[in-house]
């Protein structure tokens, strides 16, 4: 927005409001802390928006569209392009007042990520009516250097703890890049558990890159940026939770099982390995003690049932929300096997440079056009997917 | 007091000689708030064409012990719609911004390269000329001197911005095509692109990138392009920014000594997102203690000493 918008904008201010800004409310946000942008079309302003920017917190001061350019969806491309701008300014939150009794706002809102986070009484001095205070959170991914605390093997896998240098908030199902010492590519492990500041990733040293990881020593530095990509929604209203995890998909849905059994949701994992040896007792503990329902299968038949998790799917799905993570092709056959109505979240790998989406390495590949596993995943709904799995 | 690490590329200064390599840094936002933009001269954005192009099928990169493969295959969002929704964000970096173009034809370079006409916060243009020439059986349009003229002198007449050729590291003919670029008024020549490799799967028996062959790029080729860099500079005026391989500040200084007088990064970004940095801050300590004040106290030096053909 410049001065020289500002007729259009006031004209827009009093056809919206009962106790519109005036002109030099407009002045004062057009340089920082204030942020202020139009919706334009042809020249013509349709929209406004006006941010402040304190540090790392964002505050939504005025939103407003046209009334005859409403419901097109011109104040959701203005509230994205307002998130957006946060996250490039490294903003960790953004505010905003609503009135109560404006629907249509607060869904809009809500649409976009925006929790009711408090409610300011009387604030709106016309009515007296009471504002709602909606937050919203932005996710920062940090680069860090952490500090190797152990490498415990067990069996064929192996937990590398990692101590942070400051306590990062993660969704199960979220990933790191780390470095691989002497590899010229950073590696995206699944983040198998973060509380304080202590990471945890579950690897199986068979690559040159998790090789290079397992022989690290304690106090060593390693490169670290994290949390990347989305995580596992929860599941809607009185859903249950089945994970199935394949092999070394473990590592992304332990942390699901344990946020999920302290939500109190029911949680059944099915649990499929090559053999036995998989399936480290530590790790079986910590789940069963949270009252989760576990069944191990394995191929050769040495502990639980015997066979392919695909050969042992539940029959019966109701009231279910799927979470899967696993080798490509029993994502493929859990897709084709699992009714089309029941929402499934699978979590895919892909190689990658990044983590961030620059490279554009990690790419799936569908009918409807390219997605990236770092930025747009690794968690997508069956419905994302498509055809690109095969 | 503090060296002054200022250069020049033709009439666009920069604050620092360092600058992402095309490809590796996405559309100029997404390391936003994980590493700091301060030591960057400028931003040099993916290569973008005419139309959306949905690149090669995955696996697209491949780790090597000294470097990596990769065969994204251009894919980019169009001309159209980085001007619409990335460039806007660009913008507001402060930073000269440097678009990468490419064409599967010689027409395709022109027509993207007179889109970004007039846009703001464009200081260059970078044009890829690695890229395949479909008309032609897919040879690079850079490994013919002919059809580097012809596309730089055509582009020249048509968009009033400075153009930098990029091109592929052709060890035998690189000065022929330099000077090919040189003589059709480009600006200057980022040397060198990713040499063209490839990776074999020996338990599927097949080759391990999706789009079968890709260029090598990382440390592996740091050597390769450090001659070139060196070659072209003791022959010709026109200024060169040097990529290939740059992962320390000590690879930056070697290309400043070849005769760079700007430095792209790519590559060791992925091992180490901080290197910019760490190139910068080695940079600077280096010339600090040895007295220097500009980068031209650096640039091309190693220039002066004789060689002896045998």
């Amino acid at each position: 927005m410049a001065e020289e918008d500002l007729p259009q904008v006031l004209a827009i201010e009093k056809a919206s409001f009962t106790t519109p800004w005036g002109r030099w409310a407009f002045l004062v946000e057009l340089k920082p802390p204030g942020y202020a942008f139009v919706y334009e079309e042809e020249g013509r302003i349709l929209g406004y928006a006006v941010m402040r920017i304190v540090e790392d917190e964002g505050h939504l001061m005025n939103l407003s569209v046209a009334p005859p350019w409403r419901k097109r969806g011109i104040g959701s491309d203005l509230l994205r392009f307002c998130i957006e701008f946060c996250l490039h300014k490294g903003v960790s939150s953004l505010w905003l007042e609503v009135r109560e009794s404006n629907e249509a706002a607060i869904s809009l809102y809500q649409k976009m990520g925006f929790a009711v986070k408090g409610r300011r009484k009387s604030y709106y001095q016309d009515t007296g009516e009471d504002a709602l205070l909606m937050g919203l959170s932005l996710p920062r991914k940090i680069l860090q250097e952490a500090k190797v605390k152990a490498v415990r093997t067990m069996g064929p896998l192996c937990i590398l703890e990692l101590s942070l240098q400051s306590e990062i908030p993660f969704e199960p199902g979220q990933f790191v890049m780390i470095e691989a010492p002497g590899r010229p590519l950073m590696r995206p492990l699944s983040i198998f558990g973060l509380e304080k500041k202590m990471l945890k990733l579950l690897l199986r040293p068979v690559g040159t890159g998790t090789r290079a990881l397992v022989e690290v020593h304690t106090g060593q530095t390693l490169r670290v940026l994290l949390p990347l990509g989305k995580g596992y929604p929860m599941p809607q209203g009185r859903q249950k939770a089945w994970l199935l995890a394949g092999g070394m998909g473990i590592a992304s849905l332990f942390p699901l099982a344990l946020k999920l059994s302290r939500k109190g949701i029911p949680v059944r994992l099915l649990w499929g390995a090559r053999n036995s040896s998989w399936f480290p007792a530590p790790l079986l503990w910590q789940l069963t003690e949270k009252s989760i329902s576990l069944e191990l299968i394995t191929e050769d038949g040495s502990m639980g049932r015997k066979g392919l998790i695909t050969e042992v799917l539940p029959k019966e799905w109701e009231n279910a929300t799927v979470y899967a993570c696993g080798p490509k092709e029993m994502m493929k056959r859990i897709l084709s096997i699992i009714p089309p109505h029941v929402k499934v979240y699978v979590s895919l790998e892909e190689r990658m440079a990044c983590g961030v989406g620059a490279c554009q390495a990690c790419v799936l590949s569908g009918r409807g056009g390219n997605k990236l596993v770092c930025r747009d995943g690794p968690v997508f709904e069956r419905e994302e997917i498509g055809d690109s799995l095969s | 007091m503090t060296p002054c690490l200022e250069t020049h590329i033709g009439s666009l200064r920069l604050k620092t000689p360092l600058m992402p390599a095309s490809g590796t840094f996405g559309y100029g936002d997404e390391y936003l708030g994980i590493i700091s933009y301060e030591p960057l001269g400028a931003i040099v954005t993916k290569s973008l064409s005419l139309k959306p192009k949905r690149g090669n099928p995955p696996p697209r990169i491949h780790e090597l012990p000294c470097g990596m493969l990769n065969s994204i295959g251009l894919e980019n969002v169009g001309i159209k719609r980085f001007l619409e929704e990335k460039l806007p964000r660009l913008s507001e970096l402060g930073l000269p911004v440097v678009v990468s173009i490419f064409g599967e034809s010689e027409e395709e370079f022109l027509r993207v390269g007179e889109s970004l006409k007039g846009a703001p916060s464009v200081s260059a243009l970078e044009v890829n000329l690695s890229c395949p020439n479909v008309r032609k059986g897919g040879a690079a349009f850079g490994a013919d001197p002919e059809r580097v003229f012809h596309i730089i002198d055509n582009l020249k007449e048509r968009v009033d911005l400075p153009l930098w050729a990029k091109l592929p590291p052709d060890p035998f003919h690189i000065l022929e095509i330099a000077e090919a670029a040189q003589k059709a008024g480009a600006h200057a020549l980022t040397l060198v692109n990713t040499l063209p490799a490839m990776a074999m799967d020996i338990q599927r028996g097949r080759p391990v990138l999706g789009g079968i062959t890709g260029g090598l790029s990382g440390p592996a080729l740091m050597p390769v392009a450090l001659k070139m860099v060196y070659e072209v500079t003791r022959k010709l005026k026109i200024p060169v920014v040097a990529a290939g391989g740059i992962s320390r500040w000590e690879d930056a200084m070697a290309f400043l000594l070849a005769g760079a007088s700007a430095l792209q990064i790519g590559t060791a970004l992925f091992s180490n997102p901080r290197v910019f940095s760490e190139v910068h801050e080695g940079i600077l300590r280096f010339m600090r203690e040895r007295g220097m004040t500009t980068i031209e106290d650096l640039r091309g030096k190693a220039h002066e000493v004789e060689d002896h053909p045998l």
